[in-house]
């Protein structure tokens, strides 16, 4: 079984959504013939009835404000993940809370309110309405949820200024850039301020400039409203840029979870290893992952634990003296020094693949 | 030499060519020599016939009498529908042509005038002007000044009262039928095959029954209208609908949409354009029929193109007919370009203008009779222009009409009759299957079978004949010419433009135009059915090939200019297999077409399936004419099969 443990999080909040054993099938009959088998399929069952597991026994947590990236190669069931979660497609089987609610019973009247209300989607082909105005687009949600005409483009107004397209409320889609289009489609997601923020590839369709830009403005406004976000993409960069953790997917199953740190530094698997293997580490190991047991030498300052190596590099190196690594509560994890860092500065691809 | 053939795909291979033609031979063979097959192999015995036209002559007629309660029948139910249907057409009526007027018979007073045509004109331009600029302007003066200057105007008011009810009728139960089946994905699929089947029944074939239900006059014409172009509109509705869905459904669901919500708010808004080439449709099949309307008793263009008709009136039958396709242009292109106010303050500005405009002229119409009946002294004098060239040519050119019927009614149209008609029913069973076989495999060989044994079995089998002769050889011709053409509007644009244009035009007039101008030249018979058909039946196939034509990727055609291809080498090696199912395709149409046209020549003296329908309309026998029907639809349905099965794909 895939290591799912949640130890590691902080046990005082309460989780904002619990995925537990959570299935989806396809395949002639699929639906009735898991309905009839009263417990969570296995592949055994797959196997005998010819169907196909798009998503597989998935379990994981999600705790308020935190931005989880689902990763994985093409066809491993990120997008069907992220559906199965939002209802967007129905799950085959499993459990799924949001608020400690049962989601998956929640009668068609209340899946509606809890859309309209509480879960926002932003779609990687943007999905915005050709016959519509940027304004007319973002303020559809609340014309869906019957809001009345002035506050609805009030809304919409200050929502498209949030994203930075307060000049461009009255062109049509057709005439946005790709870049201006997801941001729209971001407002759009944003408008009814929901608590969950799904969204699938946004930026895939982008070039690297907007696509950076874009990541930094997901960024900024996950500062600003503070949502719990579920984001899908497939480029390891992005993840470990934007996560609080990281879901590793392969085959319809989770094959790691934790975060950029754990993923990077150790790998459960070769699958795993090949993806991080071109990634720059220093932008994602902390100097409390590497620092060495203390000895009695001179300090030549301290640094928190939590920093990333790209950051105090050049204290360090300036210096060319041994730091000490202390958490926020002044405990000492250990020291550091030039000598420990620079593998991970100078670090090619071809080396770490030896 | 290699060989830039592209290798042969599917069952079409090179051994199954020649049994066709081994088939053939022997089908022949059967029939010139009767004596080798047991006769109930050649003939269909007259025991074994299956009564279907008078079962469907009874059936109707029991419905008809059957109570529903108390003494109540379902005539008297339909009876009391069309009375229903009727009653905005008439309203309609009244308010474009009658007046409003109180009292019957001496009594009568005229209470209002009819809308006064000055006011129709200005308001009609003015909302041309506002919602498609100058152009759309342009073409409603053009429509007003040429009904009134040729003294069309009231019969066309009389088709738009009729069609005023028909259109939006169709629009909606059309919409509708698509929605529902849009939701039912499980009978989407054969019921929108049965659909497109019922469209391939001849108008003439329901027209029979329907009079029995709703008696001549207004309520049937809308009603066959309505039939025939419902399905259409169900089609493009479906489509439409479900492309919108994949790309918005989720979009929808995530906002958490109610159902009206995602269909209005939603999903009809994303799938306007291909809404909007539904309404086109259905707006230019609905004048379409207005001929057919007119012969159940309506007044309007349609009527003054029958007379024509009649008389051999060329002048003004072709006036008409034209005026039936401008105006059938203009309402299209209202339904279709976007308004370009969009603030909604504007649009009721723009209302209030143009109620004005109409209601002036209108209420001076209370004193004035000039402005609500115009004038017949400002006509222009009409159609004479077109008389003396159709006589010039009548006089100096009969030679050459002449001969050319002559020449092609001995050597090609005879010979191939009287051997179509000596075909045994079971050798052309059997051919047409194994076609099928070759085309759609197993399914398609049975499938073809039965509806090929359908015609025999019932007891059209000559006339079945004799439409699959007309319709083979008017098909032949039309790709023998259309091909060329085809070829050349697509490789080169700008003859293509002048040509596809042509062919747009050509496909709006009515079918019944066609037979005015051919009739003139070639007399009544199946010559002329022959002509009218071939000119019909061209249009799809020029334009499919021009289409295949220009799909044939950039990159393929580098690549043969690469490697030193003639002009000549391109067209044979490259484009003409390239575009080879568009073809079929275009073909599989002309067929169609072709069939639908056949129907409408049964008026000028064919002896074929269309001739059965329009019998059964003078008869008032719904059997035959239904039976006809079905008949010309498995024709089509065998067609489909086997042309769309080698084209590798359904025709839409
Ligand atoms: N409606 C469906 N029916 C059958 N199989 C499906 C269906 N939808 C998805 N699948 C299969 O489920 C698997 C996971 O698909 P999914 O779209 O979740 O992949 P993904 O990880 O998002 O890939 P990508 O990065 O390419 O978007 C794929 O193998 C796909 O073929
Ligand atoms: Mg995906």
């Amino acid at each position: 079984m895939p290591h799912v443990s949640e130890t590691d999080m902080p046990s005082a909040l309460a989780p904002k959504l619990q995925v537990g054993e959570l299935w989806k099938i396809y395949g002639t009959n699929a639906e009735r013939l898991v309905g009839n088998l009263n417990r969570a399929p296995d592949d055994a069952f797959l196997e005998k009835h010819g169907l196909f597991g798009a998503v597989r026994g998935v379990n994981f947590d999600v705790m308020p404000g935190e931005l989880i990236t689902i990763m994985g190669l093409s066809g491993s069931g990120k997008s069907t993940l992220l559906r199965a979660v939002s209802r967007l497609i129905e799950p085959s089987y499993g459990t799924l809370l949001i608020d400690g609610q049962d989601f998956l019973g929640a009668s068609s009247q209340e899946l509606i309110n809890i859309r309209r209300h509480r879960l926002g989607m932003v779609f990687q082909h943007y999905a915005l309405l050709p016959h519509r105005t940027v304004l007319e687009n973002v303020a559809l949600p609340l014309e869906v949820r019957g809001e009345a005409r002035t506050s609805r483009l009030e809304k919409a107004r200050k929502t498209i200024d949030l994203v930075g397209l307060g000049n461009l409320i009255d062109r049509y889609p057709s005439q946005l850039s790709g870049g201006q289009q997801q941001r729209v489609g971001i407002a759009r997601s944003l408008v009814t301020d929901p608590d969950i923020w799904f969204l699938d590839e946004p930026f895939s369709a982008l070039d690297p400039l907007i696509r950076r830009e874009l990541q930094q403005e997901l960024l900024r406004l996950q500062k600003i409203v503070n949502k719990t976000i579920l984001f899908v993409t497939h480029d390891f960069d992005e993840a470990v840029r934007l996560a609080t953790r990281i879901i590793v997917m392969e085959a319809g199953r989770i094959v790691q979870i934790g975060t950029p740190e754990d993923i990077v530094m150790r790998p459960k698997n070769a699958y795993i290893e090949a993806f991080t293997r071109n990634i720059p580490k220093a932008n994602v190991v902390t100097v409390g992952a590497i620092a060495r047991p203390p000895t009695e030498e001179v300090l030549a300052g301290i640094l928190p634990a939590q920093a990333r190596i790209v950051e105090v590099a050049s204290r360090i190196l300036a210096s060319s003296g041994t730091f000490g690594v202390e958490t926020a509560d002044g405990h000492r994890v250990g020291i550091i020094g030039t000598t420990d860092i620079l593998p991970f500065l100078f670090s090619s691809p071809e080396t770490h693949a030896a | 030499m290699m060989s830039t053939e592209p290798s042969a795909a599917g069952r079409w291979n090179g051994r199954t060519v020649i049994l066709p033609v081994v088939l053939l031979l022997i089908v022949t063979l059967c029939a010139n020599a009767g004596n080798i097959l047991p006769h109930w192999l050649v003939v269909w015995p007259r025991e074994a016939m299956l009564p279907l036209s008078t079962a469907i002559g009874n059936g109707l007629d029991r419905l008809a009498r059957w109570h529903v309660f108390a003494g109540i029948t379902v005539k008297d139910m339909t009876r009391a529908l069309a009375g229903l249907i009727a009653w905005p057409a008439n309203l309609l009526e009244e308010i474009l042509v009658d007046g409003v007027s109180r009292g019957t018979g001496a009594a009568k007073a005229e209470v209002a005038p009819p809308l006064s045509w000055l006011g129709v004109s200005l308001a009609t331009v003015w909302f041309g002007w506002r919602r498609g600029g100058v152009a759309l302007a342009g073409l409603a003066l053009l429509t007003a000044l040429y009904l009134l200057g040729l003294g069309l105007w009231q019969s066309a008011m009389q088709t738009l009262a009729l069609l005023g009810v028909a259109v939006p009728f169709g629009l909606a139960l059309g919409f509708g039928a698509g929605v529902i089946l849009w939701r039912q994905k499980r009978v989407q699929a054969p019921a929108l095959l049965i659909l497109d089947q019922l469209q391939t029944i001849p108008i003439f074939a329901y027209l029979v029954p329907l009079v029995g239900f709703f008696g001549l006059g207004s309520a049937t014409a809308i009603l066959a209208t309505v039939i025939f172009t419902v399905p259409i509109m169900a089609r493009t509705t479906v489509s439409g609908l479900t492309r919108a869905e994949t790309a918005f459904g989720e979009v929808s669901d995530s906002m958490g949409c109610r159902f009206g919500q995602r269909l209005f708010l939603i999903l009809v808004p994303a799938a306007r354009q291909e809404l909007l080439t539904g309404v086109n449709q259905v707006i230019m099949l609905s004048f379409s029929c207005t001929v057919l309307a007119s012969l159940v008793g309506t007044a309007g263009l349609g009527y003054n193109i029958l007379i024509a008709l009649r008389q051999l009136n060329i002048g003004r039958g072709l006036e008409a007919g034209l005026g039936v396709t401008i105006l059938a242009i203009l309402l299209d292109r209202f339904c279709a370009t976007r308004s370009v106010t969009r603030a909604c303050g504007a649009g009721w500005l723009d209302l209030g203008i143009a109620s004005l405009l109409l209601l002036v002229p209108t209420l001076i119409g209370f004193h004035e009779t000039a402005l609500t009946h115009f004038p017949d002294s400002w006509r222009l004098s009409s159609g004479s222009v077109v008389d003396n060239a159709v006589e010039w040519v009548n006089v100096n050119l009969f030679w050459l009409t002449d001969d050319i019927k002559a020449w092609l009614l001995i050597h090609v149209l005879m010979p191939l009759r009287d051997e179509m008609q000596t075909l045994s029913w079971s050798g052309v069973v059997l051919f047409l299957a194994f076609l099928g076989y070759c085309a759609r495999g197993w399914r398609g060989m049975l499938l073809v079978a039965a509806l090929a044994t359908f015609p025999a079995a019932v007891g059209v089998w000559k006339p079945t004949m004799m439409t699959v002769y007309l319709c083979l050889i008017s098909v032949a011709i039309a790709t023998l010419i259309g091909l060329p053409v085809g070829i050349v509007a697509g490789k080169y644009p700008r003859w293509g433009r002048l040509i596809l244009t042509t062919c747009d035009l050509l496909q709006t007039l009515p079918a019944f135009v066609y037979l005015i101008p051919v009739i003139m030249f070639f007399g009544s018979g199946d010559f002329s059915a022959f002509v009218a058909v071939v000119v019909f039946a061209m249009c799809p196939v020029i334009r499919f090939t021009a289409l295949g034509i220009r799909e044939v990727p950039l990159s393929l055609q580098e690549a043969g200019r690469q490697l030193g291809m003639t002009e000549g080498q391109m067209l044979r090696k490259v484009e003409l297999p390239m575009a080879h199912s568009h073809i079929l395709l275009g073909v599989n149409f002309a067929v169609n077409m072709a069939l639908a046209m056949l129907v409408v020549t049964a008026l000028i003296g064919t002896r074929d399936l269309g001739r059965e329908t329009v019998n059964a309309l003078s008869h008032v026998d719904p059997g035959q004419g239904l039976t006809a029907g079905l008949a010309v639809a498995s024709l089509s349905l065998i067609a489909n099969q086997i042309i769309g099965g080698f084209a590798g794909r359904q025709p839409q």
